[in-house]
């Protein structure tokens, strides 16, 4: 009982240093800085550039699938690291293993690639009224062609 | 070194009789890629995604099927160490796949009713069908993982990877500003949760230094519950109780199904809450799977049922001012999952006699997923072909529905009272077993509190059913698609004879079901036949 008290004293401790720190930093900050009010504070800190605009705007959306594509694929390679490491041992059944994880992670691929998430500059086939992606990339042309 | 580490400890693979009893989960995870692959090859067809995706729940529950009834042979397994399972395939899994994807494939036809009815976002539906298919597989395919596990790591991870396709389906349509509102307040809840549940199973960790529900569950036996122990289990379960939108973690429940359209907010009110029942009661009986464990998880179950309680009472209440129908079946089922954890509650008490008795508690809760799946889609169907029929959801559009459609009409007369519970349907007697397995755990208290809430409940159900029949409407007859009201026929059909002639089919085949539930333990360090009996704790 006594070791689980300590670590109710300790989780206490833990919660009141983290929101004493956070806002401690804060009020410490607003009772000592001197006070000198410019627009140019106030304004959105861009690197040293004149801010262009305000900073609440809509991202284009292309930005994040770049980031989900970078970031699956960056997983997978940390994912590739220790299997090639124990390869030799696991043997031919690791390789199966490893081709179907992968597989899957193509098939997504490919599916960005043939509705033309790749491309940065989007054509807008995916809202005509066929709603298929009419333009031909090689791979709808080839996936057409072995239909 | 690291060779050194390497041929000290034989590196484990899993066998292919391993991989194949995992066939439910292999089958949900193909149907996601094969959506896919086939949108690489024809193109954004609907018709084949959901064809796809039909034919995968369908072959699912063909394996289920066949697992059920084959007396699935009880198995733990993909881990080095056999008595650390990271998946379990037992009946009990093997029930809750066939539930959750027989749900996948009449959700799927209940889609492609919608895509004619001529709702605003037609277009856009079929555009985007194959985005839809893959995250609803999704969703289905995590659902299926939280009921087969017993690991810390894996549930956090099967919690995961069902709630990141429902924000998704939740916020569908895009252009729709509810749904983006409720999509973002389902994620940031399911973010805070699922951070809080992940601390709780560190905190486990770190006391027991093994994720295993089993081997805890040993621990406390021996060790007794600290309050440590105590802290990291709540703040666990916090992640599972969000699945089951228990009170008070319910607060996305009303806004996402107001906000999703109504095949996801189908899928969600039964398949998200089965998959977290499924896991709770999991969890509640491993961690209580010794005489000195039982013993210590008294505390965490009377916690649960004080839950079970509020949960039930707060969504009843709640739904008493409801005007859109949508949201009140929100609070309606956030009530029905309140009972349910009444069942979850008393699971950690032993059972009358030794190993072939099923646990009263497993079975109620089967028993009572079972019609609550049929009342609750053929009650969402019916506002479905409402809303497709008149544009609207509210109350005011089902005005005189008895008259203006009588089938419908009739069919949702029968959901409600069984919802309420109200003999002969199937929802009195899933009720009434649950009531039973709590008088025999001796939990009086709790019955009156799910009596007190069925009269509570009585109120606004009814009041359904007096709009249907006895307010003037002179507005259009519902037209529905023949398919839908046959469909939603059948269900009230079931209803019906699930409380009347079936109604001892339906306790033999839940009785069985948990009868072998845990059969999974056996590879494991404890024997079935090691759990205590009521005489043991005496």
């Amino acid at each position: 009982m006594e070791y689980s008290n300590n670590l109710v004293i300790g989780l206490l401790i833990f919660v009141v240093a983290g929101i004493a720190m956070s806002f401690g930093a804060l009020l410490i900050g607003h009772l000592i800085r001197t006070k000198l009010p410019h627009p140019e504070k106030a304004a959105a800190y861009e690197c040293g550039e004149p801010a262009i605009g305000p900073g609440w705007v809509q991202f284009d959306l292309r930005f994040y699938v770049v980031a989900l594509v970078f970031l699956i694929f960056d997983i997978e390679v940390a994912l590739f690291y220790p299997w090639a490491v124990v390869y030799k041992e696991a043997g031919i059944a690791a390789l199966w293993d490893m081709l179907v994880f992968f597989g899957v992670i193509v098939v997504g691929y490919l599916y960005l690639w043939r509705f033309g998430y790749l491309d940065w500059v989007r054509a807008t086939g995916l809202h005509d009224k066929r709603s298929t992606v009419r333009r031909d990339d090689a791979l709808g042309r080839a996936a057409r062609q072995w239909m | 070194m690291t060779h050194a580490l390497l041929a000290a400890t034989p590196l484990w693979m899993p066998s292919a009789a391993d991989l194949q009893r995992l066939g439910p989960l292999w089958s949900l995870a193909g149907t996601i890629v094969a959506v896919l692959f086939a949108a690489l090859l024809v193109g954004r067809n609907y018709r084949v995604a959901g064809a796809i995706a039909t034919l995968g729940g369908v072959f699912t529950a063909t394996l289920c099927w066949r697992g059920i009834t084959g007396g699935a042979v009880p198995f733990a397994g993909l881990a080095p160490e056999a008595a650390a399972p990271m998946l379990v395939v037992d009946q009990f899994s093997c029930f809750f796949i066939f539930l959750i994807s027989v749900f996948l494939v009449l959700v799927t036809g209940m889609w492609f009713m919608g895509l004619d009815a001529g709702v605003p976002d037609e277009a856009a539906r079929r555009r985007d069908a194959v985005e839809f298919f893959v995250l609803f597989v999704g969703s289905a395919f995590g659902m299926a993982l939280m009921v087969s596990t017993s690991n810390l790591l894996m549930i956090i991870l099967a919690v995961e990877s069902a709630s990141l396709p429902s924000y998704g389906l939740a916020g569908f349509r895009k252009k729709h500003r509810p749904a983006a509102e409720a999509s973002l307040k389902y994620i940031l809840f399911g973010a805070v949760t699922s951070a809080i549940s992940v601390y709780g199973a560190s905190l486990l960790y770190g006391q027991f230094h093994t994720l295993d529900l089993m081997k805890i569950s040993t621990a406390i036996g021996s060790q007794g519950i600290s309050v440590l122990t105590g802290v990291g289990l709540f703040a666990f379960l916090i992640g599972v109780a969000f699945k089951v939108s228990a009170v008070p973690f319910h607060f996305w429940c009303p806004d996402v199904f107001e906000g999703a359209s109504i095949e996801i907010t189908t899928w969600l009110s039964v398949a998200s809450k089965a998959a977290g029942l499924g896991l709770m009661l999991r969890i509640m009986w491993l961690l209580s799977c010794t005489v000195q464990s039982a013993d210590a998880m008294r505390w965490v179950a009377h916690a649960v049922a004080i839950m079970a309680a509020i949960t039930c009472t707060v969504g009843n209440f709640s739904a008493f001012r409801q005007t859109n129908l949508k949201r009140l079946l929100a609070f309606s089922s956030i009530a029905h999952a309140g009972y349910m954890l009444m069942a979850v509650s008393i699971i950690w008490q032993p059972r009358e006699s030794a190993a072939g008795m099923p646990h009263p508690a497993s079975s109620a809760v089967i028993a009572y997923m079972i019609v609550y799946l049929l009342m609750n889609l053929a009650a969402f169907g019916v506002v479905a072909m409402v809303y497709w029929s008149t544009g609207r959801e509210t109350m005011d559009a089902f005005n005189g529905l008895g008259w203006r459609n009588p089938l419908l009409g009739v069919v949702m007369a029968t959901c409600l009272f069984s919802l309420v519970g109200l003999p002969p349907l199937g929802g009195f007697i899933t009720k009434y077993y649950l009531l039973i397995a709590l008088y025999d755990a001796s939990l009086i208290w709790l019955i009156f509190v799910a009596v007190f809430n069925t009269l509570l409940s009585l109120y606004y159900y009814a009041r359904i059913a007096y709009a249907m029949y006895f307010v003037q409407s002179d507005e259009a007859p519902v037209r529905a698609p023949a398919m839908g009201q046959f469909a939603v026929l059948m269900c009230a059909a079931a209803i019906v004879l699930s409380g009347t002639f079936y109604a001892g089919k339906l306790k033999s085949f839940s009785d069985q079901r948990s009868r072998d539930m845990y059969g999974a333990m056996q590879p494991t360090g404890l024997r079935v036949a090691e759990r205590p009996t009521a005489d043991s704790m005496h």
